[in-house]
Protein backbone atom coordinates (compact mmCIF):
# COMPACT_ATOMS: atom_id res chain seq x y z
CA UNK A 1 0.00 0.00 0.00
CA UNK A 2 1.31 3.42 -1.12
CA UNK A 3 1.10 5.72 2.17
CA UNK A 4 1.68 8.78 1.07
CA UNK A 5 -0.53 8.59 -2.02
CA UNK A 6 -3.67 6.87 0.42
CA UNK A 7 -2.77 10.57 2.91
CA UNK A 8 -3.40 12.39 -0.69
CA UNK A 9 -6.34 11.08 -1.62
CA UNK A 10 -7.56 11.21 1.77
CA UNK A 11 -6.79 15.09 1.61
CA UNK A 12 -8.53 15.28 -1.54
CA UNK A 13 -11.74 13.91 -0.22
CA UNK A 14 -11.93 15.80 2.83
CA UNK A 15 -11.13 19.09 0.59
CA UNK A 16 -13.37 18.38 -1.70
CA UNK A 17 -16.19 17.60 0.91
CA UNK A 18 -15.51 20.33 3.29
CA UNK A 19 -15.60 22.89 -0.32
CA UNK A 20 -18.40 21.05 -1.28
CA UNK A 21 -20.62 21.50 1.76
CA UNK A 22 -19.87 25.14 2.88
CA UNK A 23 -20.57 26.05 -0.97
CA UNK A 24 -23.68 23.80 -1.16
CA UNK A 25 -25.09 25.48 2.00
CA UNK A 26 -24.03 29.35 1.28
CA UNK A 27 -25.40 29.13 -2.21
CA UNK A 28 -28.46 28.04 -0.96
CA UNK A 29 -29.00 30.43 1.99
CA UNK A 30 -28.37 33.35 -0.37
CA UNK A 31 -30.16 32.29 -2.98
CA UNK A 32 -32.87 31.41 -0.99
CA UNK A 33 -32.97 34.49 1.37
CA UNK A 34 -32.30 36.56 -2.05
CA UNK A 35 -35.56 34.95 -3.32
CA UNK A 36 -38.02 35.35 0.61
CA UNK A 37 -36.77 39.26 0.59
CA UNK A 38 -36.59 40.53 -2.62
CA UNK A 39 -39.19 38.56 -4.87
CA UNK A 40 -41.33 37.54 -1.97
CA UNK A 41 -40.93 33.81 -3.03
CA UNK A 42 -41.81 30.71 -0.20
CA UNK A 43 -41.90 27.52 -0.07
CA UNK A 44 -43.54 24.71 -2.30
CA UNK A 45 -42.14 27.15 -5.74
CA UNK A 46 -40.95 24.50 -8.04
CA UNK A 47 -39.82 26.98 -10.57
CA UNK A 48 -37.81 28.61 -7.92
CA UNK A 49 -36.33 25.01 -6.42
CA UNK A 50 -35.55 24.64 -10.14
CA UNK A 51 -33.71 28.10 -10.68
CA UNK A 52 -31.50 27.42 -7.44
CA UNK A 53 -30.75 23.62 -8.03
CA UNK A 54 -29.27 24.98 -11.63
CA UNK A 55 -27.39 27.81 -9.99
CA UNK A 56 -25.83 25.08 -7.24
CA UNK A 57 -24.93 22.70 -9.71
CA UNK A 58 -23.35 25.56 -11.77
CA UNK A 59 -21.11 26.94 -8.93
CA UNK A 60 -20.36 23.50 -8.18
CA UNK A 61 -18.75 22.17 -11.41
CA UNK A 62 -17.27 25.37 -11.75
CA UNK A 63 -15.47 25.62 -8.34
CA UNK A 64 -15.03 21.28 -8.78
CA UNK A 65 -12.45 22.35 -11.44
CA UNK A 66 -10.33 23.90 -8.86
CA UNK A 67 -9.57 20.98 -6.73
CA UNK A 68 -7.07 19.45 -9.18
CA UNK A 69 -4.89 22.66 -9.51
CA UNK A 70 -4.86 22.82 -5.71
CA UNK A 71 -3.54 19.35 -5.19
CA UNK A 72 -0.79 20.65 -7.62
CA UNK A 73 -0.28 23.48 -5.27
CA UNK A 74 0.34 21.85 -2.48
CA UNK A 75 2.54 19.21 -3.84
CA UNK A 76 4.36 21.85 -5.42
CA UNK A 77 4.58 23.99 -1.90
CA UNK A 78 5.39 20.56 -0.16
CA UNK A 79 8.61 20.31 -1.71
CA UNK A 80 9.52 23.76 -0.60
CA UNK A 81 11.56 24.69 2.09
CA UNK A 82 8.81 25.77 4.75
CA UNK A 83 7.33 24.12 8.09
CA UNK A 84 4.50 21.87 8.06
CA UNK A 85 2.54 24.87 9.37
CA UNK A 86 3.51 27.26 7.72
CA UNK A 87 2.43 24.67 4.51
CA UNK A 88 -0.58 24.36 5.73
CA UNK A 89 -1.22 28.07 6.31
CA UNK A 90 -0.49 28.97 2.87
CA UNK A 91 -2.44 25.90 1.01
CA UNK A 92 -5.43 27.63 3.25
CA UNK A 93 -4.53 30.89 2.20
CA UNK A 94 -4.62 29.53 -1.44
CA UNK A 95 -7.28 27.63 -1.52
CA UNK A 96 -9.72 29.90 0.10
CA UNK A 97 -8.84 32.64 -2.88
CA UNK A 98 -8.71 30.13 -5.46
CA UNK A 99 -12.21 28.57 -4.35
CA UNK A 100 -13.42 32.23 -4.09
CA UNK A 101 -12.03 33.22 -7.56
CA UNK A 102 -13.84 30.60 -9.13
CA UNK A 103 -16.98 30.05 -6.83
CA UNK A 104 -17.49 34.08 -7.81
CA UNK A 105 -16.54 33.23 -11.50
CA UNK A 106 -19.85 30.84 -10.90
CA UNK A 107 -22.08 32.96 -9.46
CA UNK A 108 -21.10 35.91 -11.96
CA UNK A 109 -21.84 33.25 -14.85
CA UNK A 110 -25.22 32.82 -13.64
CA UNK A 111 -26.17 36.35 -13.15
CA UNK A 112 -25.00 37.03 -16.88
CA UNK A 113 -26.98 34.79 -18.32
CA UNK A 114 -29.94 35.39 -16.70
CA UNK A 115 -29.79 39.04 -17.72
CA UNK A 116 -29.24 37.91 -21.23
CA UNK A 117 -31.89 35.86 -21.21
CA UNK A 118 -33.98 38.43 -19.75
CA UNK A 119 -32.71 41.49 -22.05
CA UNK A 120 -33.72 39.02 -25.01
CA UNK A 121 -37.40 37.97 -23.78
CA UNK A 122 -40.27 40.65 -23.08
CA UNK A 123 -41.51 38.59 -20.25
CA UNK A 124 -40.13 39.14 -16.92
CA UNK A 125 -38.82 35.56 -15.95
CA UNK A 126 -38.66 36.03 -12.14
CA UNK A 127 -41.88 37.07 -11.90
CA UNK A 128 -42.88 34.05 -13.94
CA UNK A 129 -40.72 32.09 -11.62
CA UNK A 130 -42.61 33.62 -8.61
CA UNK A 131 -45.67 32.10 -10.10
CA UNK A 132 -44.01 28.85 -10.22
CA UNK A 133 -43.91 28.66 -13.93
CA UNK A 134 -41.82 25.95 -14.81
CA UNK A 135 -41.36 26.31 -18.37
CA UNK A 136 -39.20 29.67 -17.74
CA UNK A 137 -37.38 28.54 -14.62
CA UNK A 138 -36.23 25.57 -16.93
CA UNK A 139 -34.54 27.35 -19.54
CA UNK A 140 -33.56 29.50 -17.24
CA UNK A 141 -31.91 27.21 -15.48
CA UNK A 142 -30.71 25.67 -19.04
CA UNK A 143 -28.92 28.90 -20.11
CA UNK A 144 -27.05 28.70 -16.59
CA UNK A 145 -25.43 25.68 -17.39
CA UNK A 146 -24.81 25.44 -20.62
CA UNK A 147 -22.79 29.47 -19.92
CA UNK A 148 -20.67 26.85 -17.02
CA UNK A 149 -20.06 24.41 -19.41
CA UNK A 150 -18.66 26.47 -22.05
CA UNK A 151 -16.78 29.13 -19.47
CA UNK A 152 -15.61 26.63 -17.03
CA UNK A 153 -12.10 25.44 -18.82
CA UNK A 154 -11.47 29.13 -19.35
CA UNK A 155 -12.01 29.72 -15.75
CA UNK A 156 -10.02 26.90 -15.06
CA UNK A 157 -7.31 28.04 -16.97
CA UNK A 158 -7.38 31.59 -15.39
CA UNK A 159 -6.96 29.77 -11.62
CA UNK A 160 -4.05 27.27 -13.05
CA UNK A 161 -2.11 31.30 -14.47
CA UNK A 162 -2.27 32.09 -10.95
CA UNK A 163 -0.53 28.40 -9.35
CA UNK A 164 3.35 28.92 -9.32
CA UNK A 165 4.05 26.45 -11.41
CA UNK A 166 8.07 25.61 -11.99
CA UNK A 167 8.63 27.22 -15.48
CA UNK A 168 9.23 24.83 -18.46
CA UNK A 169 10.38 25.43 -21.90
CA UNK A 170 9.32 24.24 -25.48
CA UNK A 171 10.95 24.97 -29.06
CA UNK B 1 -29.00 29.06 14.53
CA UNK B 2 -28.79 25.46 15.74
CA UNK B 3 -28.62 24.09 12.77
CA UNK B 4 -25.67 26.20 11.76
CA UNK B 5 -24.08 25.77 14.57
CA UNK B 6 -23.91 21.63 14.20
CA UNK B 7 -22.99 22.60 10.62
CA UNK B 8 -19.93 24.84 11.41
CA UNK B 9 -18.85 22.00 14.24
CA UNK B 10 -19.14 19.78 11.35
CA UNK B 11 -16.67 21.70 9.46
CA UNK B 12 -14.43 22.04 12.16
CA UNK B 13 -13.92 18.71 12.49
CA UNK B 14 -13.37 17.96 8.95
CA UNK B 15 -10.93 21.09 8.99
CA UNK B 16 -9.26 19.18 12.15
CA UNK B 17 -8.80 15.74 9.97
CA UNK B 18 -7.47 17.73 7.52
CA UNK B 19 -4.63 18.96 9.42
CA UNK B 20 -3.72 15.76 11.30
CA UNK B 21 -3.52 13.77 7.92
CA UNK B 22 -1.73 16.34 6.30
CA UNK B 23 0.82 16.90 9.45
CA UNK B 24 1.01 12.47 8.74
CA UNK B 25 2.35 13.03 5.22
CA UNK B 26 5.88 12.45 4.86
CA UNK B 27 6.43 16.93 4.49
CA UNK B 28 10.35 17.49 4.21
CA UNK B 29 11.86 18.54 7.53
CA UNK B 30 14.31 21.12 8.33
CA UNK B 31 16.83 19.24 10.22
CA UNK B 32 20.73 18.05 10.73
CA UNK B 33 20.92 14.81 8.60
CA UNK B 34 23.19 13.51 6.27
CA UNK B 35 22.04 15.71 3.52
CA UNK B 36 24.55 18.66 4.96
CA UNK B 37 27.66 16.58 4.81
CA UNK B 38 26.39 15.33 1.19
CA UNK B 39 25.81 18.84 0.21
CA UNK B 40 29.55 19.41 1.41
CA UNK B 41 31.00 17.01 -1.30
CA UNK B 42 28.31 16.58 -3.94
CA UNK B 43 28.54 19.10 -6.64
CA UNK B 44 28.69 19.17 -10.19
CA UNK B 45 31.29 19.80 -12.48
CA UNK B 46 32.81 17.65 -15.58
CA UNK B 47 36.37 16.78 -15.71
CA UNK B 48 37.73 16.58 -19.49
CA UNK B 49 40.76 13.56 -20.00
CA UNK B 50 42.76 13.03 -23.04
CA UNK B 51 42.94 9.66 -24.05
CA UNK B 52 44.23 10.46 -27.06
CA UNK B 53 44.90 12.92 -29.93
CA UNK B 54 41.13 12.40 -31.23
CA UNK B 55 39.67 10.90 -28.47
CA UNK B 56 38.63 12.61 -25.26
CA UNK B 57 36.59 11.31 -22.01
CA UNK B 58 34.47 13.26 -19.83
CA UNK B 59 33.46 12.65 -16.43
CA UNK B 60 30.25 14.53 -15.28
CA UNK B 61 29.00 14.67 -11.73
CA UNK B 62 25.55 15.67 -11.43
CA UNK B 63 23.79 16.59 -8.48
CA UNK B 64 19.90 17.03 -7.88
CA UNK B 65 17.59 17.32 -5.46
CA UNK B 66 14.24 14.76 -6.13
CA UNK B 67 11.38 17.36 -5.69
CA UNK B 68 12.39 18.19 -2.01
CA UNK B 69 14.96 20.09 -1.00
CA UNK B 70 15.73 17.93 1.51
CA UNK B 71 16.76 15.06 -0.66
CA UNK B 72 19.98 15.82 -2.25
CA UNK B 73 21.60 12.90 -4.85
CA UNK B 74 24.64 12.79 -6.72
CA UNK B 75 26.19 10.28 -9.20
CA UNK B 76 28.93 10.79 -11.55
CA UNK B 77 29.83 9.00 -15.17
CA UNK B 78 32.43 8.68 -17.60
CA UNK B 79 31.58 8.72 -21.49
CA UNK B 80 34.31 9.01 -24.52
CA UNK B 81 33.62 10.77 -27.29
CA UNK B 82 34.55 7.95 -29.96
CA UNK B 83 30.93 6.30 -27.98
CA UNK B 84 28.87 9.55 -28.53
CA UNK B 85 30.76 10.20 -32.19
CA UNK B 86 29.49 6.63 -32.89
CA UNK B 87 25.84 6.97 -31.08
CA UNK B 88 25.91 10.25 -33.53
CA UNK B 89 26.55 8.20 -36.83
CA UNK B 90 23.68 6.05 -36.31
CA UNK B 91 21.16 9.15 -36.16
CA UNK B 92 22.38 10.68 -38.64
CA UNK B 93 21.59 7.23 -40.35
CA UNK B 94 17.86 7.06 -39.71
CA UNK B 95 16.35 7.53 -42.57
CA UNK B 96 12.14 7.83 -41.41
CA UNK B 97 10.14 7.37 -44.45
CA UNK B 98 6.61 7.35 -42.72
CA UNK B 99 4.73 10.17 -43.72
CA UNK B 100 2.33 10.41 -40.68
CA UNK B 101 3.64 12.84 -38.26
CA UNK B 102 3.43 10.68 -35.13
CA UNK B 103 4.93 7.73 -37.62
CA UNK B 104 7.69 9.58 -38.98
CA UNK B 105 8.89 10.46 -34.75
CA UNK B 106 8.01 6.92 -33.76
CA UNK B 107 10.54 5.87 -35.73
CA UNK B 108 12.99 8.35 -35.41
CA UNK B 109 12.69 7.70 -31.82
CA UNK B 110 12.83 4.16 -31.33
CA UNK B 111 15.74 3.95 -33.31
CA UNK B 112 17.61 6.17 -30.94
CA UNK B 113 16.26 4.18 -28.19
CA UNK B 114 17.43 0.99 -29.29
CA UNK B 115 20.45 2.11 -30.74
CA UNK B 116 21.57 3.62 -27.33
CA UNK B 117 19.90 1.17 -24.75
CA UNK B 118 22.82 -0.57 -24.52
CA UNK B 119 25.30 1.91 -24.05
CA UNK B 120 23.76 3.51 -21.23
CA UNK B 121 23.90 0.70 -18.65
CA UNK B 122 26.38 2.65 -17.11
CA UNK B 123 23.85 5.20 -15.95
CA UNK B 124 21.13 2.64 -14.97
CA UNK B 125 23.83 0.87 -12.80
CA UNK B 126 24.05 4.54 -10.85
CA UNK B 127 20.62 5.23 -10.63
CA UNK B 128 20.01 1.80 -9.19
CA UNK B 129 22.92 2.37 -6.31
CA UNK B 130 21.43 5.63 -5.72
CA UNK B 131 17.74 4.17 -5.23
CA UNK B 132 19.03 0.65 -3.41
CA UNK B 133 21.33 3.33 -0.87
CA UNK B 134 18.40 5.68 -0.29
CA UNK B 135 15.76 2.58 -0.33
CA UNK B 136 13.44 3.98 -2.89
CA UNK B 137 10.24 2.76 -3.36
CA UNK B 138 9.31 2.30 -6.86
CA UNK B 139 7.59 5.49 -7.09
CA UNK B 140 10.16 7.32 -5.54
CA UNK B 141 12.43 5.28 -7.97
CA UNK B 142 10.72 6.89 -11.08
CA UNK B 143 11.09 10.45 -9.40
CA UNK B 144 15.10 9.75 -9.04
CA UNK B 145 14.99 8.83 -12.56
CA UNK B 146 12.89 11.91 -13.92
CA UNK B 147 14.67 14.35 -11.55
CA UNK B 148 18.03 13.59 -12.70
CA UNK B 149 16.91 14.57 -16.54
CA UNK B 150 14.94 17.29 -15.32
CA UNK B 151 18.05 18.56 -13.30
CA UNK B 152 20.33 18.81 -16.69
CA UNK B 153 19.44 22.88 -17.64
CA UNK B 154 17.58 22.81 -20.90
CA UNK B 155 19.39 23.91 -24.17
CA UNK B 156 17.79 24.00 -28.15
CA UNK B 157 18.81 21.62 -30.23
CA UNK B 158 18.17 22.30 -33.84
CA UNK B 159 17.52 20.87 -37.43
CA UNK B 160 19.04 24.27 -39.05
CA UNK B 161 20.79 27.40 -37.69
CA UNK B 162 19.93 28.43 -34.25
CA UNK B 163 17.44 31.41 -34.15
CA UNK B 164 17.11 31.51 -30.21
CA UNK B 165 19.07 32.99 -27.69
CA UNK B 166 17.43 32.40 -24.71
CA UNK B 167 19.05 29.08 -23.88
CA UNK B 168 22.13 27.40 -25.41
CA UNK B 169 21.59 26.12 -28.66
CA UNK B 170 23.35 23.46 -30.48
CA UNK B 171 22.30 23.79 -34.51
CA UNK B 172 22.27 21.80 -37.46
CA UNK B 173 21.53 18.49 -35.97
CA UNK B 174 19.75 16.10 -37.69
CA UNK B 175 15.89 15.89 -36.50
CA UNK B 176 16.90 18.75 -34.27
CA UNK B 177 17.15 15.49 -31.71
CA UNK B 178 20.56 14.47 -29.86
CA UNK B 179 20.60 10.50 -29.02
CA UNK B 180 20.70 9.60 -25.31
CA UNK B 181 24.56 8.82 -25.41
CA UNK B 182 25.09 12.06 -26.96
CA UNK B 183 22.43 14.01 -24.47
CA UNK B 184 24.38 12.36 -21.26
CA UNK B 185 28.01 13.25 -22.97
CA UNK B 186 27.29 17.02 -23.99
CA UNK B 187 24.53 17.61 -21.67
CA UNK B 188 22.52 19.60 -23.95
CA UNK B 189 19.12 18.11 -24.83
CA UNK B 190 15.43 19.62 -25.67
CA UNK B 191 12.23 18.50 -24.73
CA UNK B 192 12.22 14.98 -27.25
CA UNK B 193 16.00 14.73 -26.39
CA UNK B 194 14.98 14.50 -22.23
CA UNK B 195 12.29 12.05 -23.36
CA UNK B 196 14.31 9.63 -25.40
CA UNK B 197 16.56 9.05 -22.54
CA UNK B 198 13.79 8.69 -20.67
CA UNK B 199 11.97 6.18 -21.99
CA UNK B 200 15.06 4.39 -22.46
CA UNK B 201 15.54 5.06 -18.61
CA UNK B 202 12.17 4.23 -17.67
CA UNK B 203 11.91 1.36 -19.59
CA UNK B 204 14.90 -0.24 -18.40
CA UNK B 205 13.65 -0.45 -15.05
CA UNK B 206 10.47 -1.86 -15.66
CA UNK B 207 8.19 1.42 -16.12
CA UNK B 208 5.35 1.66 -18.61
CA UNK B 209 6.15 4.87 -20.40
CA UNK B 210 5.02 6.14 -23.43
CA UNK B 211 6.54 9.58 -25.34
CA UNK B 212 4.04 12.05 -26.09
CA UNK B 213 4.54 14.79 -28.80
CA UNK B 214 2.32 17.59 -29.63
CA UNK B 215 2.91 19.64 -33.17
CA UNK B 216 0.39 22.51 -31.90
CA UNK B 217 2.33 23.19 -29.07
CA UNK B 218 6.13 21.83 -30.79
CA UNK B 219 6.61 20.11 -27.62
CA UNK B 220 7.62 16.68 -26.30
CA UNK B 221 7.14 14.56 -22.21
CA UNK B 222 6.75 11.28 -21.41
CA UNK B 223 3.56 9.99 -19.90
CA UNK B 224 3.78 7.11 -17.31
CA UNK B 225 1.73 4.20 -15.70
CA UNK B 226 2.14 5.44 -12.13
CA UNK B 227 -0.52 5.59 -8.99
CA UNK B 228 -1.22 9.77 -9.61
CA UNK B 229 -3.54 12.36 -9.76
CA UNK B 230 -3.59 14.91 -12.40
CA UNK B 231 -3.47 15.26 -16.23
CA UNK B 232 -3.55 11.85 -17.72
CA UNK B 233 -4.51 9.71 -20.77
CA UNK B 234 -6.15 6.60 -20.28
CA UNK B 235 -4.26 4.26 -23.22
CA UNK B 236 -4.89 0.36 -22.94
CA UNK B 237 -6.67 0.74 -19.63
CA UNK B 238 -4.12 2.22 -18.07
CA UNK B 239 -3.41 5.60 -16.97
CA UNK B 240 -0.76 7.66 -17.92
CA UNK B 241 0.22 10.66 -16.09
CA UNK B 242 1.94 13.45 -17.84
CA UNK B 243 5.58 14.41 -16.61
CA UNK B 244 7.30 17.54 -18.07
CA UNK B 245 10.71 16.87 -18.37
CA UNK B 246 12.12 20.24 -19.03
CA UNK B 247 13.22 21.77 -16.05
CA UNK B 248 13.01 20.72 -12.40
CA UNK B 249 9.96 20.45 -9.96
CA UNK B 250 6.97 19.42 -12.30
CA UNK B 251 5.81 15.97 -11.07
CA UNK B 252 3.47 12.99 -12.52
CA UNK B 253 -0.14 14.68 -13.59
CA UNK B 254 0.78 18.23 -13.69
CA UNK B 255 0.60 19.71 -17.53
CA UNK B 256 1.85 23.28 -17.66
CA UNK B 257 -1.45 25.51 -18.18
CA UNK B 258 0.04 26.52 -21.54
CA UNK B 259 0.22 23.03 -23.07
CA UNK B 260 -2.82 21.61 -21.11
CA UNK B 261 -5.16 20.70 -23.65
CA UNK B 262 -5.38 16.90 -23.80
CA UNK B 263 -6.70 16.68 -27.46
CA UNK B 264 -3.03 18.30 -28.74
CA UNK B 265 -1.23 15.38 -27.56
CA UNK B 266 -0.41 12.48 -29.46
CA UNK B 267 1.48 8.47 -28.58
CA UNK B 268 4.28 8.61 -30.44
CA UNK B 269 5.98 5.60 -29.00
CA UNK B 270 4.53 3.55 -26.33
CA UNK B 271 6.26 1.02 -23.87
CA UNK B 272 4.61 -2.20 -26.45
CA UNK B 273 6.26 -1.01 -29.48
CA UNK B 274 8.40 -3.37 -31.35
CA UNK B 275 9.83 -2.03 -34.54
CA UNK B 276 9.78 -5.36 -37.38
CA UNK B 277 13.02 -4.50 -38.88
CA UNK B 278 15.32 -2.33 -38.07
CA UNK B 279 15.84 -1.37 -41.81
CA UNK B 280 18.58 0.97 -41.82
CA UNK B 281 21.22 -0.76 -39.59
Amino acid sequence: MNIKLSLLAIVEILSGLSIGVVIMIVTYKILKWIGRKRYDIHQNNVAYSIFIASVLFSVGYMVSGVIQPLLSLFRIMAASESSTSELLFSFIGYGAFYIASSYTAGVVVSLVGITIYTGLTPIDEFAEVKNNNLGVALVVGTIIIVLTLLTRDGVNLLMESQIPYPTHFTQ
Amino acid sequence: MKRFLKTLAILIVIYILLVRVISLLDLPHQQESDTDWEIAYCDEYSLTDSISQNEIRLTHHRAWNNYSFDSLYCLSYTLSSSTSDLSKVLRERIFPQERSYESYWRHVYYELHSADKENISFLQDSLQQVATKNKLTRNELAKLIVSFVQDIPYSYVMPGPCDKTDHPCLDNEKFGILSPVEFLYTLTGDCDTRSVLLYSLLKHFGYDALIMISNEYRHAMIAIDLPASGDHIIYKGKKFYFWETTNTGWLPGMLPPDTNNIAYWNITLDHEYQAITSRHR
